[in-house]
């Protein structure tokens, strides 16, 4: 492609995007909790050669092209993670600070489980109990809903100085639990798992620098973009191998950040800074859209799919 | 295609991998061998001493290298990467004395971990695969010496991240080369690079930094003496120096310095760090200056042979960035732009000429 093609290209994606982020203000922003953008966002660097077109659609690698990536599905199931016994030994402080949310998603689903479980019919016993064939019902009904296996990640950036993987003091650790409804208990059995992360410069107080810092705390739509229902996305190319999932809002996300993922990255671009991106390594992405092909059925719901980042 | 099978199966993973997730992929399927790789290295003893890049034009593109032009923007053909399916490639060094390259081999079927071979191309080229010691699975950094491979591997799991220098010998047999002298704390080594027109060795070691934007990293200086890098300076701390790139001709370092905040908004300077032979000499040799970071792109800078500093731009609206001069030893000098467009190289060198 010539430069002034490439220019004339790149006039027509910020049209097209502009036209998108009018059209579709609002749409895409997630949990009624997250905090609102600030109309106000400080003037961003100097744009990075790169970016953010490398990040956008339209620069997918296509069918047929050298690039392009197939999106396989999982075929092996991933072995479970920790339980939560497991994920407390392993990690105390990122249990203590998973349990708050957890307990509020939990409550909620088990609302919405035993509502749907008393619209098909299904009612315990005085003692709590169900018959073997209204459990086995009940599981067919849940796994025709997205309450089960029900999965959500967070992303956490919290001090540290001794992990080789950690960055600006901080290391970053992008994590995705699941939750499997038992009939019989009524109850969740929750799992765990985890990867080392980078997300900008790593440092959270940066987090309204636009190119510099970290992924704003926020709740992300995970896999969408404006809206609709992306997934996992694989992507060839050395900056994001072997794929990504894009997070919305995907334009006018707080203090104006946009264009953020979750990817991947090779030779040099393993595990290396970010504009602000999460970045994992090529094995976790991998292991990741594992997780997320086999105990994630809400994923295609906007409302639950999310990605969480605290500070 | 054996070659391969045991390069994949050795190296094939890039990242920390738990037991039971998934890994590499056990077998190569598509038929794509790296040992058959070959290369005219008259192409590029015709075009050097000069720059040479990796273009890509696209996702599309599997990359080439070029011999840019800054002064006509020309960009010439030296050797296209193979284009076959999951296959990219990377490269570390072109040494134009011995007329080899030193190139990373990434295969990705999508599903697992890429499978990285690190391969040279000779003087006649032919390829040879170099084969990483066993338990190491990733390539951090690769140079030469002598025409050789000084090599910083790596191995991941999820807490740890463990790293080890090498040297090919001409067969391809590899011997540890390890760091020597007062060599600062560090938890692994980033990278080895040869400073051209020296007989040091820049290395970049991660250091179990804080929340300050100088403690994250620390380069030092090294020869090679009786088979290990014998360090022979204090280390000099920049968070940015990942971004690195050697001088030419002077034992130094010259990098994009991203870290620094002017009314809530970030800048790039331009800086040298040369070593004296007693302290370490820092100058912002550009300011705030309209130039990359390097986040995205992963190059910014390069030192030619006559102490011509060549600079990525910054882009500018829908414009290109460029690639721009500046000649550091005039004070205050500003860049100067030049017709070549650097929107499709991804990694630029200075290369001398065939030594031959």
């Amino acid at each position: 492609m010539s430069t002034s093609l490439r220019r004339l290209n790149r006039l027509l994606v910020t049209f097209v995007l502009m036209a998108a982020i009018v059209a579709g203000s609002g749409i895409g922003v997630s949990a009624a909790a997250a905090p609102a953008a600030p109309k106000d966002s400080p003037k961003s660097a100097m744009p990075e050669p790169g970016w953010p077109e490398s990040h956008l659609p339209e620069s997918d690698p296509k069918p047929g092209e050298p690039g392009y990536l197939e999106s396989r599905p999982t075929v092996v199931l991933p072995p479970d993670g920790w339980n939560d016994a497991e994920f407390e030994a392993h990690d105390p402080h990122g249990y203590a600070a998973m349990l708050p949310e957890r307990r509020r998603v939990e409550r909620d689903l088990l609302t919405k489980v035993r509502a749907e479980l008393r619209r098909q019919g299904i009612v315990r016993t005085t003692g709590g109990r169900l018959s073997s064939t209204d459990a086995a019902r009940a599981a067919s009904v849940i796994a025709a809903t997205t309450y089960s296996p029900y999965g959500y990640l967070k992303f956490t950036l919290v001090p540290n100085t001794t992990s080789p993987y950690a960055r600006n003091g901080y290391l970053g650790t992008l994590y995705f639990t699941y939750g499997i409804y038992s009939a019989v208990v009524d109850a969740y059995k929750w799992y765990t798992v985890s990867w080392p992360a980078r997300s900008g410069n790593n440092r959270p107080a940066d987090q309204s620098k636009v190119n510099l810092g970290p992924i704003p705390a926020y709740t992300w739509d995970f896999g969408f973009m404006y809206g609709a229902w992306r997934g996992y996305e694989a992507d060839g190319r050395v900056e994001f191998y072997p794929g990504k999932w894009r997070l919305d809002p995907w334009t006018g996300g707080p203090y104006g950040r946009s264009y953020l993922e979750v990817h991947g990255g090779t030779g040099a671009h393993t595990f290396a800074a970010t504009s602000g991106c999460i970045r994992i390594y090529p094995a976790a992405i991998s292991a990741l859209k594992s997780y997320y092909d086999t105990k994630m059925a809400n994923k295609k719901d906007p409302g639950s799919a999310h990605l969480t980042v605290r500070y | 295609m054996a070659v391969l099978v045991g390069a994949a199966g050795i190296g094939g993973c890039s990242g920390p991998v738990a037991d039971g997730e998934a890994g590499p992929p056990a077998e190569v399927s598509d038929g794509f061998d790296v040992s058959s790789l070959t290369w005219d290295p008259d192409l590029v003893a015709a075009n050097t001493p000069g720059l040479v890049g990796w273009q890509r034009s696209g996702p599309a593109d599997p990359g080439t290298l070029v011999a840019l032009s800054p002064e006509g923007g020309a960009v010439t053909p030296l050797w296209s990467a193979p284009d076959a399916e999951g296959v990219s490639c990377v490269p570390h060094a072109v040494d134009g004395e011995s007329r080899r390259m030193l190139l990373e081999v990434l295969r990705a079927d999508g599903v697992g971990p890429a499978g990285t071979s690190l391969v040279m191309l000779g003087a006649d080229g032919a390829s040879t695969v170099l084969v990483p010691p066993e338990g190491y699975e990733g390539i951090s950094s690769a140079t030469f010496v002598g025409g050789r491979a000084l090599v910083v591997v790596n191995h991941a799991t999820p807490s740890t991240f463990d790293t080890l220098i090498g040297m090919y010998s001409d067969e391809g047999v590899w011997q540890e080369v390890p760091l020597r002298g007062t060599v600062p704390d560090h938890q692994f080594v980033e990278w080895v690079v040869a400073v051209p027109g020296t007989d040091v060795f820049a290395v970049l070691l991660k250091t179990p930094g804080r929340t300050g934007d100088r403690d994250d990293d620390a380069l030092v200086l090294a020869r090679l003496t009786d088979g290990g890098l014998l360090v022979h300076t204090d280390g000099f701390p920049d968070d940015s120096l990942p971004g690195a790139s050697p001088l030419h001709g002077v034992e130094g370092v010259v990098y994009p310095r991203t870290w620094r905040v002017v009314d809530g908004s970030p800048v790039v300077d331009l800086v040298r760090a040369r070593w004296t032979g007693t302290d370490w000499e820092e100058q912002v040799v550009l300011e705030a200056g309209a130039i990359a970071s390097g986040i995205e792109t992963g190059q910014v800078s390069a030192q030619d042979s006559d102490g011509v500093l060549w600079v990525r731009s910054a882009a500018e609206g829908a414009g290109s960035p460029v690639l721009l001069s500046l000649d550091p030893a005039i004070v205050g000098a500003e860049p100067m732009p030049t017709a070549l467009a650097m929107d499709s190289i991804d990694w630029f060198t200075w290369v001398d000429a065939d030594g031959r």
